[in-house]
């Protein structure tokens, strides 16, 4: 019936599945190491250390992940970038999000001609390559991460307004909201207490996906040198940068590019799980 | 026919909703486009007021946009601020290429994930299906750029066997062109197998689980003809659709790619020009990748109503 | 390296009679008979932009320019002065210079190159980029069909490195009458190579020239190539790569993290060469905040030189203690120690000169740089810098092209790049530090500056004009016009079957004299 927030039950059955189990794990390992992790690890992701003798240390030496070119401590770094991608990718998607579901169900509750419009807007959105829409976005709003955040939620608008309107026509043709209507329920009361319930979690399932594919665009636009500048780190422009150095430091890319994937997995992850889960048609294995 | 005429008319909206969307986003870029452009060469005051002329700058935003949609509708691009190639040339120049470098990334993809996703489909919850399955999701999660930096590194600096960046035409050396496209098309068919390896299993699963498979298996048909004879056959239906999607992202210019090993191609074209702001040139560059785009769903969407009556038929029913 | 004391005899005052008719420049054919022929694949990381020698075009460019073009005068590894479309020069009056033609050159379009050509390319040149160079030349005048007189109002001693220039090349005044703007897509000169076919972002195709007028030491005809062909390869690394999988012969600029690499490679010749260049920043000084000289010295003294070369640099680089570069006849390395700054930051000083602008706690700017590898790291080293003492940098990295663009628009508060470097102080000074000059974006002015550079190009001898320098340049970075960083090194590396490149340290590859061995 009416979900109101993912239930203990449909948790359990998230993290009980071995694709949730173990992406539920990862995610916590990727988040504690995001949040917690630059209070705990001594270095500093800015400091830089001049001189022949600090630079381009390699891994497991004096700094566990090794040194950069510019001798600052990769481990650090990768942390704080790894922060920013998913502090970045959230407020993106969260956007996203809410103006995508606002207007879908809008359009499914309203219909008629600001439905069609609404339809063929985001159709036209979606006909877009996704990284030429999010590059455009991204160079008009110029470089900083409002660039990035803003280009990412354009790109996730049309997806949560055509899974919002899919499901709001579905839910207002239900018998109950029938019959909730001839029985003197307010239009407020009933999107509050039906629509809004029953699109939460497609909505959800849809975020997490969302959140993965965010990461890995925001790791795009960073890489092409959009977004966060330098000296600050971001996993893509990190790799950007170790490029340069790959002959001779490949560990410079490896560990940006562990962090980025670190990321997307433990996310794909969940959001499968998550998707299985609440799909009653994927009762099978 | 009323319904092809419909999709038609459809296709045209959404053009038109595109090239508006281009043209406002563009002109949101900040920086005058001449004075940019300007600076490589002498500048002299005539010749920057020559080209806004030319170019149309001088006029009003919807004025502009009347010329550029009139321009649209008789099938002329215009012409790049820079150079003054006209922009259908550089597009037919490019496009090639990119579809050479998306068609060869979609066989590279199907190669591994058609026979990858049947056999995890076989072994459902074995080993074997899991360890195909974490491949894939690790194939999807990591951005292109890395996974090509380590085909890079792989090829080039450690077996030093392929070029590394460049194209070379077609015509004028075939071997040389396969050897310089086969890298940046692994690197996209490696993205794509991730995808499709499980939309495949998905789409067999699925297969595996109907009634003529259990009628099937109850008749005594050996399993490996049950899967490849019967399941394998029917899931290509549904999975065809999720090719064509794929096949649309894919072509869609692999924007990345294409910069980091020098591909000419769709995609480079457009963020060349973006940071430009050759107006012209990205604006038929995104024009054609969204028609492109379109297209593909739109011939994949008919081609499912064909393949699968039942999907044509509730269609119709739901009143689409 | 280079020899001051050659130079000391050119340039002394009166001329040089050069009677040499027909003689060929100083080089030795190959070692051994080597079969000419062969294409040299070269990789380069920038895109072209146009092969019109008096437009405003790039480093890159002029390596087409120079092999597709001859100019009047050349000069060798020495830098002195030496023949080529003219065979030889007088000094007429001290005003007038009068040269003798090469009878025997023919453009790529099979018009002849006379005193009309010559005429016609050197007003070009006067009415181009550069022209404020030839700012002394009066007149050209045609004497008869291989003879000019350029007249001058005022003595011009340094006209001879002038046109050995290539922003004063002879181009083939029909072809150029007759393409107008296009002629950088379509050059026609007389150079060793001719154009096959050009697309900027992605090759370069010369093919020989066969009736090019030079001949070697033996006799032979020169180019011993039958091609060149630049391939423009965006990624440093991937370039480095492809030298090192036989996909080109030669490098053109090696990165520098990839000079070590290509060095252990038996098969690679790695060639390491000085410049007289610099890597600098540019202060825009007509606007705030670096139209206030104490916030520029600030800077200039904040600046950690060493630290940047043994990093960044990785080595391969010096400090720069201002202009005037250890490979310049007018070099004094006491400046070293005893200039304003040394190669270590004097932070107490910089602190000094905010407080004395009045920003004690530091201030703001933007710096705008290319986003290659090198300059991405100087910036933020810079960054780092110069926060210790309080100011805060703002990067922002762009492509060389829109670099360019802001430079040449002066749209910049303090914008860092590299300058490839002259032969000769007189094309850098006025250039760069003489109010208006050509190269001057950033809108310096200081009129005993423009005194004391315009009387270091009409001195008489070369001790005077290093001392007039010397005193110049003092000014200047006590003005602190630039931040002068580091003299780079020019970095080649190509298959060892190449043989005959010689490395002037100018940036510029001289294909005529390359030959491929097997």
């Amino acid at each position: 019936m009416i979900a109101l927030a993912p239930s203990a039950d449909l948790l359990r059955r998230i993290f009980a599945s071995p694709m949730g189990a173990i992406g539920g794990a990862l995610l916590a390992i990727v988040l504690c190491a995001a949040i917690l992790g630059p209070l705990v690890v001594a270095g500093d992701p800015l400091r830089q250390f001049l001189r022949p003798d600090r630079i381009f240390l390699p891994p497991a030496s004096d700094a566990l992940f090794g040194t950069d070119n510019l001798g600052r401590d990769v481990l650090a770094r990768v942390l704080a970038g790894m922060r920013l991608s998913l502090a970045l990718a959230t407020a993106a998607v969260a956007v996203g999000l809410a103006i995508g579901a606002a207007l879908g169900a809008f359009a499914g509750l309203v219909g008629g001609i600001a439905d069609r419009i609404i339809v063929r807007a985001m159709d036209a959105l979606m006909a877009f390559p996704v990284l030429i829409l999010a590059i455009a976005v991204a160079v008009a709003f110029g470089r900083g991460p409002q660039g990035i955040v803003v280009a990412v939620a354009f790109v996730n608008v049309p997806i949560f307004a055509r899974l919002a309107r899919s499901q709001t026509l579905r839910i207002v043709a239900m018998p109950y909201m029938t019959a909730a209507e001839i029985l003197g329920c307010s239009l407020w009361r009933r999107l509050w207490r039906h629509l809004i319930p029953n699109l939460f979690n497609p909505l959800i399932v849809q975020g997490t996906i969302s959140l993965s594919f965010a990461v890995l665009i925001e790791a795009g636009l960073s890489f092409l040198g959009l977004g966060v500048q330098a000296p600050r780190p971001a996993l893509g422009l990190m790799i950007a940068e170790a490029k340069a150095f790959i002959g001779i430091a490949p560990h410079l890319v490896l560990f940006p590019s562990l962090g980025i994937v670190a990321i997307v997995v433990a996310l794909n992850l969940v959001g499968d799980a998550f998707a299985e889960a609440t799909d009653p048609r994927r009762a099978r294995p | 026919m009323s319904g092809l005429l419909k999709r038609a008319v459809d296709l045209v909206v959404v053009m038109l909703c595109v090239a508006t969307m281009v043209f406002v986003l563009l002109r949101a870029i900040p920086g005058d486009p001449v004075l940019i452009m300007g600076g490589l060469d002498n500048i002299d005051a005539a010749a920057v007021e020559r080209a806004r002329t030319e170019m149309g700058l001088d006029r009003s935003l919807p004025e502009q946009y009347a010329i550029w949609v009139g321009a649209l509708l008789r099938g002329d691009l215009g012409a790049s601020l820079r150079s003054g190639s006209r922009v259908g040339t550089l597009i037919a120049e490019a496009l090639p290429i990119t579809l050479q470098l998306g068609g060869m990334a979609l066989l590279i993809g199907l190669a591994i994930s058609v026979p990858a996703g049947i056999a995890a489909a076989r072994r459902a919850g074995t080993a074997r299906d899991a360890g195909i399955t974490a491949l894939a999701i690790v194939g999807i999660s990591t951005p292109p750029f890395v996974i090509a930096m380590a085909l890079i590194y792989l090829f080039a600096v450690v077996l030093q066997a392929l070029p590394t960046s460049g194209y070379v035409p077609f015509a004028e050396d075939p071997v040389a062109n396969l050897r310089h496209m086969i890298l940046p098309a692994l690197t996209l068919g490696l993205v794509a197998a991730g995808v499709l390896v499980r939309m495949m299993r998905r789409c067999v699963l699925d297969e595996l689980g109907e009634d003529y498979v259990r009628l099937a298996r109850s008749k005594g048909i050996p399993e490996s003809q049950v899967t490849y004879r019967h399941a394998a056959r029917n899931a290509m239906i549904p999975f065809v659709t999720i090719v064509g999607i794929e096949a649309g992202i894919l072509l869609s210019g692999a924007v990345i790619t294409e910069t980091l090993f020098a591909v000419p191609g769709l995609g480079r074209l457009m963020v060349d020009n973006i940071n430009q702001r050759d107006y012209p040139v990205v604006q038929g560059a995104v024009l054609v990748t969204a028609i492109i785009y379109v297209l593909i769903n739109s011939g994949v969407d008919a081609l499912y109503a064909i393949l699968d009556p039942r999907v044509g038929a509730r269609a119709r029913s739901r009143g689409e | 390296m280079t020899s001051i004391h050659a130079r000391r005899d050119i340039l002394k005052a009166g001329g040089v009679a050069l009677a040499a008719a027909g003689l060929p420049l100083a080089i030795g054919g190959p070692a051994q008979a080597q079969a000419a022929g062969g294409t040299l694949r070269i990789g380069v990381q920038e895109n072209f932009a146009s092969l019109d020698p008096y437009k405003r075009i790039g480093r890159l460019d002029y390596n087409g320019v120079i092999n597709v073009f001859d100019t009047l005068v050349t000069y060798g590894k020495d830098y002195v002065p030496q023949p080529m479309l003219a065979e030889s020069w007088t000094l007429v009056n001290p005003t007038t210079w009068r040269f003798s033609l090469r009878k025997d050159v023919v453009f790529h379009d099979d018009t002849p190159f006379d005193a009309a050509a010559a005429k016609y390319s050197v007003d070009k040149a006067r009415a181009g980029q550069f022209g404020s160079q030839f700012r002394a030349i009066s007149e050209v005048i045609v004497v008869d069909a291989s003879t000019i007189e350029v007249r001058c109002s005022a003595p011009f001693p340094t006209i001879l490195v002038q046109l050995a220039q290539q922003y004063a090349s002879m181009v083939s005044p029909k072809a150029y009458e007759a393409a107008g703007d296009n002629f950088g897509r379509q050059p026609v000169g007389s150079g060793p190579f001719k154009l096959q076919s050009f697309e900027p972002n992605r090759q370069l195709v010369l093919t020989r020239n066969d009736k090019y007028w030079r001949k070697d030491a033996q006799g032979r005809a020169m180019p011993y190539l039958a091609g060149l062909t630049w391939r423009v390869m965006p990624d440093g690394e991937t370039a480095s790569l492809a030298l090192q999988n036989n996909e080109i012969d030669f490098l053109y600029a090696v990165p520098l993290a990839f000079a070590g690499v290509l060095a252990r490679n038996a098969n690679l010749v790695v060639d390491e060469a000085p410049t007289v260049g610099w890597e600098y920043i540019m202060f825009n000084c007509s606007t705030a905040p670096f139209d206030n000289r104490h916030l520029r010295r600030a800077l200039q003294l904040a600046v950690d030189r060493q630290a940047i070369v043994e990093t960044v640099s990785f080595g391969r680089a010096r400090p720069a203690f201002g202009p005037i570069t250890p490979g310049s006849w007018a070099y004094d390395k006491s400046i070293e120690t005893g200039g304003l700054y040394g190669a270590r930051a004097a932070k107490d000083a910089a602190r000094r000169e905010l407080a004395a602008a009045g920003v004690p706690n530091g201030f703001e700017f933007t710096l705008v740089h290319p986003s290659s590898s090198t300059f991405n790291a100087m910036a933020q080293a810079l960054q780092a810098q110069l926060g210790e003492i309080g100011v805060k940098v703002n990067l922002q990295g762009k492509q060389i092209g829109a670099v360019l663009d802001d430079l040449f628009g002066s749209k910049f508060q303090a914008l860092m790049i590299d300058w490839g470097g002259r032969i000769d102080e007189a094309l850098v000074f006025p250039a760069f530090f003489g109010t208006g000059g050509g190269n001057n974006f950033g809108k310096y002015s200081n009129p005993e500056v423009d005194r004391l550079v315009a009387a270091a190009g009409e001195a008489p001898d070369i001790a005077a004009r290093s001392r007039l320098y010397q005193q110049a340049q003092k000014l200047i970075t006590e003005d602190s016009a630039h931040v002068w960083l580091t003299v780079p090194s020019e970095i080649k590396a190509y298959a060892r079957r190449v043989r005959g490149f010689v490395n002037f340290g100018d940036w510029r590859l001289r294909a005529e004299t390359i030959t491929l061995g097997s």
